[in-house]
């Protein structure tokens, strides 16, 4: 899985991180991570190149996906941020950017155009969690940015606390750069 | 067929009015707000319990059946009855099944008759696998949801299979690779299981990958294992997981030959053909069959791994060889090609030229390969692939091998015909083999005569010796059963033999007075007596071992 780079800007309070054309500055007390997953690919018949590697199947293409926290994030995590949304409290909030191939820009799922930075209250539910847990509330944007696909998802980890949590996913994501591949 | 849809409610309560579309929100505004029919929605003390209790007791590290039991049975359970599960925990398996409140969505198969399949009034969505999944053999499993079209015509409820009790029509999620040409979705109706892959499933999916593993073992009594590829068999039939292949390390894939197939596991590999069948290949001897060049150097495996009779060596048959593991330590080696196939003839590793010893090389002057076994050697050279053995082996050797005197063989050692010895053509030469005499080599003058003279046939029987030097720069000479050869390049060679070889090393042989000979013995029954010449004299054979000199 390919890694992000991560370096502390002067003021010590923001954590620039950057990788796969996507750069974001974190503020004190966020993490995050910026990954590929390893795609398999059909192997050499020659063997030799069969060695432990990717799982999956031939065919899969993996693109980076960031998640973005203001709590630890767990090692083992799922693309939509299954392993952390289970150990989210109340004042935790989870964004998720996953990105999609190229096949789905113009598509009418992605037709919205750049990151979504208006987040409100009202675009959060309770039932637009990839998995439902008590208090939490998610949501999902699909846009277009850079001639690159993306999904925006973000968990609150108490909906009740939208008010004091959205600011902070609205900040990270104002603080979102993605460049064109 | 029975649709599994409830004609939702229209009550205003329940019915979310903000269209948020122009925001990149596509959820179905009509959707229902599941508020006052989801079974978690209200967090009550009971599902917090369920969320903490599973959360803590299963690790990260899970086996599936500890997985099945964090979230199955102890989320069952204590959603269902916590304080009894909790004060009667042998009581766990009866909670079995009564997964509602796990915050999953049901599996198609449980709301749809048993069909694995999205059921009408929704459409694939979107998809994510799991690695390393039982059901699909120790492959990826692939999870497609099943969204509801817009406007959505169901509500969330549980979907009250008897063993898959998750939600339905609850969470308003979509992953998002497929039919993305329509952006309104509604809640998940149900999730497809398979081991297919989704762009396979359904062509309007992408092949952009989305992983979550905890889902690996989720399953319904409706679902079963997709083992059913032969590789996948052998697998499970080998032990899977549990037996000496180990967990799968790369999926069952397809080899650029377009023949076969073959999966990685922690502890070897299954290959497999239509005609060949599926076979492992494991440990030193698939790091030989990979060394050796795999299939395409040497073919699809025929076979297990099997040992041989006398327990020594691990060996795997394969189309156009077989790889030798030997358990003493000498090394994993590869017969190929001709070399195997005169190896079979020769009876294998039981026959003559025993076992290898090394895999085959290239020759020093690059005019042959060849194979060195334990008793023997192969060499393919000028099209021809020719064997050498035992004591005709050791004595080549002796003589510098296919760059000494004898050079390449021109054939296998043959019988000679009389039931005793056996004879090897070289390129420059011969070497006979009697259990009396052991191996012999001959060649130049001296072979010439002693093949004229009617070789190990005639009188003088096999050689005793190898053709050698007189050492005086000259000559050449061999000993044999009933006489001797002694030649010259200006002279050639003549047989001296009986009384004559007595009287003639009295002598001093070619050195001495008489010099070399230059004819045979005159043959019995010659008029005016039997006399051989040599270079400084002629002796006389008067019968009776009496020999006379005459200047």
């Amino acid at each position: 899985m390919a890694a992000a780079t991560a370096q502390i800007r002067d003021d010590e309070t923001v954590m620039k991180l950057q990788s796969h054309g996507i750069e974001t500055d974190l503020p004190a007390g966020w993490e995050g991570r910026i990954s590929v997953r390893s795609s398999p690919t059909l192997l050499e018949s020659r063997i030799g190149a069969d060695q432990a590697g990717p799982v999956g199947n031939p065919g899969e293409t993996a693109w980076p996906v960031a998640h973005l926290g203001n709590f630890p994030l767990p090692e083992r995590r799922g693309d939509f941020g299954s392993g952390a949304v289970d150990v989210m409290t109340d004042q935790d909030v989870l964004v998720v950017l996953a990105e999609y191939g190229p096949e789905c820009v113009g598509t009418a799922l992605f037709a919205h155009r750049g990151i979504p930075t208006n987040l409100t209250p009202n675009m959060f539910g309770a039932n637009a969690l990839q998995r439902a847990l008590p208090d939490q509330a998610g949501c999902q944007v699909f846009f277009t940015v850079a001639n690159r696909a993306f999904c925006c998802y973000t968990v609150l980890g108490r909906q009740s606390n939208a008010a004091r949590l959205l600011p902070q996913a609205q900040a990270t994501l104002s603080a979102t750069r993605i460049q064109p591949r | 067929m029975t649709l599994p849809f409830r004609p939702r409610s229209r009550s205003g309560s329940n019915t979310a009015t903000v269209d948020l579309v122009d925001v990149g929100v596509h959820r179905d505004p009509s959707s229902p707000n599941p508020s006052s029919t989801d079974p978690i929605a209200d967090g009550s003390f009971a599902q917090r319990l369920v969320h903490r209790v599973s959360t803590r007791l299963g690790g990260s590290n899970t086996s599936r059946r500890s997985f099945l039991t964090r979230t199955a049975v102890i989320g069952s359970a204590l959603a269902v009855g916590p304080i009894d599960f909790i004060m009667k925990p042998n009581s766990a398996y009866g909670y079995l099944c009564g997964t509602c409140t796990d915050g999953w969505t049901a599996f198609c198969c449980t709301i749809n008759n048993g069909a694995n399949a999205c059921p009408p009034g929704s459409f694939v969505a979107g998809w994510w696998k799991a690695d390393n999944a039982a059901y699909c053999c120790g492959s990826a499993r692939y999870i497609i949801d099943c969204n509801a079209t817009c406007p959505t015509q169901c509500s969330c409820r549980c979907a009250g299979g008897s063993c898959d009790g998750r939600r339905t029509c609850c969470a308003q999620f979509r992953y998002g690779q497929c039919h993305t040409e329509i952006a309104c979705y509604g809640p998940v109706v149900c999730r497809v299981a398979t081991c297919t892959v989704p762009w396979k499933y359904d062509p309007s999916c992408t092949t952009t990958s989305r992983t979550d593993n905890r889902t690996v073992d989720h399953g319904a009594p409706c679902l079963s294992k997709e083992c059913g590829t032969p590789i996948s068999q052998k697998y499970d039939a080998l032990g899977g997981a549990r037996g000496f292949l180990g967990r799968v390390t790369a999926t069952e894939r397809e080899i650029r030959d377009g023949r076969g197939r073959f999966a990685s596991y922690q502890g070897g590999n299954i290959y497999w053909t239509a005609t060949t069948g599926a076979y492992e290949v494991h440990g030193g001897l698939l790091t030989e069959y990979r060394r050796a060049g795999g299939v395409e150097a040497v073919g699809y495996p025929i076979a297990d791994t099997r040992t041989s009779g006398n327990g020594r060596w691990r060996y795997t048959n394969l189309e156009r060889g077989r790889l030798y593991y030997d358990r003493r330590g000498t090394g994993t080696f590869t017969i190929v090609g001709p070399f195997f196939t005169k190896h079979e003839q020769l009876q294998g590793i039981y026959g003559f030229l025993g076992y290898p010893v090394a895999n085959v090389r290239r020759s020093g002057d690059n005019r042959s390969d060849y194979q060195n076994f334990s008793t023997g050697r192969i060499y393919s050279v000028d099209g021809r692939v020719v064997e050498i053995h035992g004591g005709v082996y050791a004595l080549h050797e002796a003589y510098g091998g296919v760059h000494g005197t004898y050079g390449y063989p021109l054939g296998d050692l043959d019988l000679v015909g009389d039931g005793i010895g056996k004879v090897q053509q070289f390129e420059g030469g011969r070497i006979w083999y009697s259990p009396r005499t052991n191996a012999r080599g001959l060649y130049g003058k001296v072979l010439d005569r002693y093949l004229a003279n009617g070789g190990p046939g005639g009188h003088l029987g096999y050689p005793r010796s190898s053709a050698r030097p007189v050492g005086d720069g000259i000559g050449t000479w061999a000993t044999f059963e009933r006489g001797h050869i002694y030649g010259t390049n200006a002279l050639g060679a003549f047989q001296v033999h009986g009384s004559m070889v007595t009287y003639y090393l009295s002598r001093g042989g070619p050195t001495g007075a008489l010099g070399y000979p230059t004819s045979d013995l005159d043959p019995p029954g010659t008029v005016g007596g039997r006399f051989q010449t040599f270079q400084n004299g002629t002796l006389q054979y008067h019968g009776y071992g009496t020999v006379t000199e005459t200047p």
